[in-house]
């Protein structure tokens, strides 16, 4: 009893006994989909990369307020010196940047070196790391790929052998060597992928590295729920940054921002929690409760909290702000080419491919299912991203259910014993195998395929699990057809078309298209800075797109981010999936949680 | 005055008068129980609403989209519908003319047929109504319809499924109950087994055996359901069967009937099943009611019916998210079938165990 009332004197019941400590400032998040893990070359979803962009500091890093998006340094002390014709690329490293504490570091404080950034490099080149991400380096760098051939001959990657292309001539140099003139490489460095990574950590916590992800970001990893609850909490050994950004001159949302937040330390957040919800309802509900402080509205939802476009008044009132923008995304839905039933070039199966692309009723996709918040995508590349063409449209990607039938007839899939459905043109079963999901968005995109494609006469079977399971499948060559999404890493089409590229397949090119024409075109235009003549070789490899089909570019997704009062300076950046670094809450105008 | 028989009275009271049976003694005091007649209406109406849809006497049309999306019920005319009131689609680029592929598609060639294939299609649009009866679903589907459909999906699952494993558990229970023994040591270990592991997850575990078995991929849907919910829910029943057999064992009946030469197998199914036959019949209600929901986790889980059928269960599903916008009818229209049915089922079952049982007279 007499502990309970010392307690309420001294919790200011009374009197004060002292001053109140100030409030921990937290953020709270949703994902729709679970994280797999926190090593940043093995995963690849984009939840899984927005702990890691929280966690580690590559090099340089995208302006936050600036459009369109701009690089700058962020470890680095400046842009890095390009030399040798756009091959060597020169970093230098801003010293006194050290590590969170960890039990790898033996109780010393770790400073970040150029070596650091050279593991993440060679890392990438690890068989045994299986990157998804190799495509970043792969072919590119010089000695990178005899490293990495060499290792999968001896089942061991030698990090102390040398490797040509990759020299840290002292302890805050880093020189990248290529092997031939890459424009968008600088962009890799911009990515969680090419984050300072501690070697010793690595191999102290070995196959368990995914759990442990330490670096020299503004955040550590406090606590990890697996697929339910991710904690981030400030680093507090963080350099010394303050808010700094370049919004363009007419850009008053972003030069209000800039103005509010300018010179604040950063991170400005204590804590952060990330809570799975896959399905929408809660989500929305927990969004619109404020016990979500900020999140993209789920398309179900788009229509009521964006109506004619403007945020609904029932959001106003609670003080909430909308932003409505194209994301630089695209949803895809892709065919694997090796696939026995529906892939191969030989002219049946391109016109089968041909055939559900027309079957598709992109307008339902975008009104029904979307509600508004998407626009149709005439190409493999989204507006905002270099590259893209808003006078490219093709006829292979409009909805035209009687120019899908005359193909699949002209092809020879023919309804042979009468119930309804076509079969192969040798006369054998025709069923084409869709992978998907099992939650309330995918259900509705599948019954919209099912009706399109029963419509044509194409009998189709949805095989539903998790979008991990799913994703392993998929780069192990064994689903047949599976719609996905693939967001921006840097703005530029090659970032979408490197996708089909023949020597990316089993990595980022689930679809395995191999096609020599179209690998010409991307390793010509690899080569060349952004201009009309490189968009000329994306236009012509769009082209071939339309034609092979190994992909049916469906909708560019529209963002629909609310967010609530207490959250200070947010603004969504079309390439980070999350802006904490730069976000402040303002605790006293949050109300009382449920 | 000597009493004398007249011929009228001896005719009047034959000698062996057959006693009625169980069953027309169960039937007489069912129609005496209003409760019980109007619940056995309801459930015969479902029966047939469910045969008129499997024959495609009614609800055949369910999947056609009649209406703009989440058509207003045709008693809210007036109502905004946001979601319904959308234009063309928003495409940036209609206005901009088609690249030209053919020096590259290996289509080319047959460019000219493929039109003439086309100009010989014909695709019909359907004009689609501001409102329905009872209002759309996000496709513009009647709700209506789509109840009535999902009611022979729904009913279908629950009933079988319920039937088989009453079926299941009875028959195992019998054997276990009646003959006890090593019979029964074992049929109560496989009971233990199945029992030790929760239920959702058993599900869960038939779920993935016969979902990831490439020889079962084509009878994926309602079969599968039916399969899994009937292989997983006996255990209830077995357990208490498996009580009942062993209290009716030793009962004098059943050794009179040992005594007039009866088999085992008679003994079991012919004597003992018709007085336990109360408790059958109300798990079997219990279950087809359990079953529908349990429907719901499968679909959900996508082992339940496929995307182009419908259930009560799926319509649920689909209005949790409709709800948030104001968008009730399929909830109601779901849910009060699914209300009515199982309130009825249960209804009846009530009746029919009364009605069933001896010791009610």
């Amino acid at each position: 009893m007499r502990t309970a009332l010392a307690a309420a004197l001294c919790t200011g019941l009374l009197w004060p006994c002292a001053e109140a400590a100030p409030a921990v400032k937290t953020l709270r998040h949703a994902f729709l989909n679970a994280e797999t893990a926190f090593d940043p070359h093995a995963v690849s979803d984009i939840y899984s990369n927005a702990i890691t962009d929280a966690i580690f500091d590559p090099l340089l890093c995208y302006d936050y307020l600036a459009r369109p998006a701009k690089l700058k340094p962020n470890t680095a002390a400046a842009l890095p010196e390009v030399t040798d014709g756009g091959r060597t690329f020169t970093f230098r490293l801003k010293p006194g940047i050290y590590f969170a504490d960890d039990p790898a570091f033996n109780g010393q404080k770790r400073e970040l070196t150029a070596a650091d950034y050279a593991y993440s490099l060679r890392r990438l080149y690890d068989p045994a790391v299986k990157s998804p991400w190799l495509w970043y380096v792969e072919g590119k760098i010089v000695g990178g790929d005899e490293a990495h051939a060499a290792a999968k001959k001896r089942g061991l990657f030698d990090y102390d052998a040398p490797i040509a292309g990759i020299e840290t001539p002292d302890r805050y140099t880093l020189r990248v060597k290529l092997k031939s003139t890459d424009y968008n490489f600088i962009y890799v460095f911009a990515t969680p992928q090419l984050g300072g990574m501690a070697r010793e950590v690595v191999e102290k916590y070995g196959a368990d590295i995914g759990a442990h992800p330490v670096g020299t970001g503004p955040f550590r990893l406090a606590e990890w729920k697996r697929s339910h609850k991710i904690v981030l909490e400030r680093n507090a050994g963080y350099r010394d940054e303050v808010f700094d950004a370049e919004p363009a001159a007419g850009d008053t949302a972003g030069q209000a921002i800039l103005k509010m937040q300018k010179g604040k330390r950063l991170p400005m957040i204590d804590r952060i929690e990330v809570n799975i919800i896959e399905e929408s309802q809660p989500r929305w509900l927990a969004l619109q409760a404020g016990d979500l402080d900020y999140g993209n509205v789920p398309t179900e939802y788009a229509g009521a909290a964006f109506p004619g476009g403007r945020l609904a008044p029932f959001l106003a009132r609670k003080g909430m702000t909308g932003q409505r923008f194209v994301e630089m995304d695209l949803v895809y839905t892709y065919f694997n080419i090796d696939h026995p039933v529906v892939g191969g070039l030989t002219p049946e199966r391109i016109a089968l491919r041909r055939a559900v692309a027309l079957a598709y009723n992109y307008a339902e996709d975008v009104q029904v299912i979307r509600n508004g918040g998407a626009v149709k995508a005439e190409s493999a590349i989204p507006p905002g991203a270099a590259g893209y063409d808003p006078a490219f449209r093709t006829a292979a990607f409009q909805y035209d259910p009687a120019r899908a039938q005359a193909l699949l007839d002209m092809a020879g899939y023919k309804d042979v014993d009468g119930d309804g459905f076509r079969e192969n043109p040798d006369g054998s079963p025709l069923t084409l195998e869709m992978t998907g999901e099992p939650d309330s968005t995918i259900k509705q995109f599948n019954e919209l395929w099912s009706k399109n494609l029963t419509a044509v006469g194409l009998r189709v079977r949805f095989n539903l699990a998790k979008w991990q399971e799913n994703n392993k499948q998929a780069k192990a060559g064994k689903l047949a057809i599976w719609q996905l999404a693939w967001s921006a890493d840097y703005p530029d089409g090659e970032n979408f078309l490197q996708n089909l590229y023949g020597p990316n397949a089993g990595q980022s090119n689930f679809a395995n298209f191999r096609l020599p024409a179209f690998d010409a075109l991307y390793d010509k235009a690899r080569g060349m800075p952004a201009s009309p003549e490189r968009d000329k070789l994306y236009a012509e490899m769009n082209r071939l797109i339309a034609v092979y089909v190994p992909w049916i570019p469906q909708t560019h997704r529209q963002r629909s981010e609310v967010s609530h009062p207490w959250l200070v300076g947010y603004r969504k950046h079309p390439l980070y999936t999350q802006v904490w670094k730069y976000l402040d809450i303002d605790e006293s105008k949050r109300g009382p949680r449920s | 005055m000597s009493a004398v028989m007249t011929e009228a009275a001896s005719t009047a009271a034959p000698l062996h008068q057959p006693s009625p049976g169980l069953w027309t003694l169960a039937w007489r005091r069912l129609k005496r129980d209003r409760v019980g007649m109007v619940a056995l209406v309801i459930v015969v109406f479902f029966l047939l609403l469910m045969a008129g849809s499997y024959t495609g006497l009614v609800a055949k049309n369910w999947s056609k989209e009649v209406g703009v999306s989440y058509a207003n019920p045709s008693f809210m005319a007036g109502a905004e519908n946001l979601e319904g009131s959308k234009s063309a689609a928003a495409d940036p680029q209609a206005n901009v003319p088609y690249v030209d592929l053919s020096d590259i598609d290996p289509l080319a060639p047959r460019y000219k047929e493929w039109e003439e294939r086309t100009a010989k299609i014909k695709i019909t649009e359907t004009p689609r109504a501001e409102t329905l009866p009872f209002g759309g679903d996000k496709w513009g589907r009647d709700v209506i319809l789509k109840a009535v459909k999902g009611a022979e999906t729904s009913i279908f699952v629950g009933l079988v499924a319920a039937f088989l494993a009453t079926v299941i558990g009875t028959v195992l229970g019998a054997l276990s109950g009646y003959l006890g023994g090593r019979i029964g040591d074992a049929l109560e270990w496989f009971y233990n087994v199945f029992t030790s592991i929760p239920y959702i997850l058993l599900i869960l575990a038939f779920a993935a055996v016969f979902g990831s078995s490439p020889a079962l991929a084509e009878y994926k849907g309602v079969g599968m359901v039916v399969a899994i919910l009937a292989l997983t829910g006996w255990t209830g029943i077995y357990r208490l069967v498996r009580a009942e057999y062993i209290k009716h064992a030793s009962r004098e009946y059943v050794k009179a009937a040992q005594a007039i030469g009866a088999s085992h197998q008679r003994r079991m199914f012919v004597h003992i099943l018709p007085n336990v036959s109360h408790v059958c019949l109300v798990q079997l209600s219990q279950h087809v009611v359990q079953f529908i929901k349990a429907e719901v986790i499968l679909s959900f889980l996508g082992l339940g019916v496929p995307v182009d059928s419908v259930s009560w269960g799926t319509m649920l599903a689909e209005a949790q998210a409709e709800l948030v916008i104001g968008k009730w009818w399929q909830l109601a229209a779901a849910g009060l079938s699914m209300a009515v049915l199982v309130t009825a089922f249960s209804m009846l079952t009530d009746s029919l165990r009364d009605a069933l049982d001896p010791k009610i007279k």
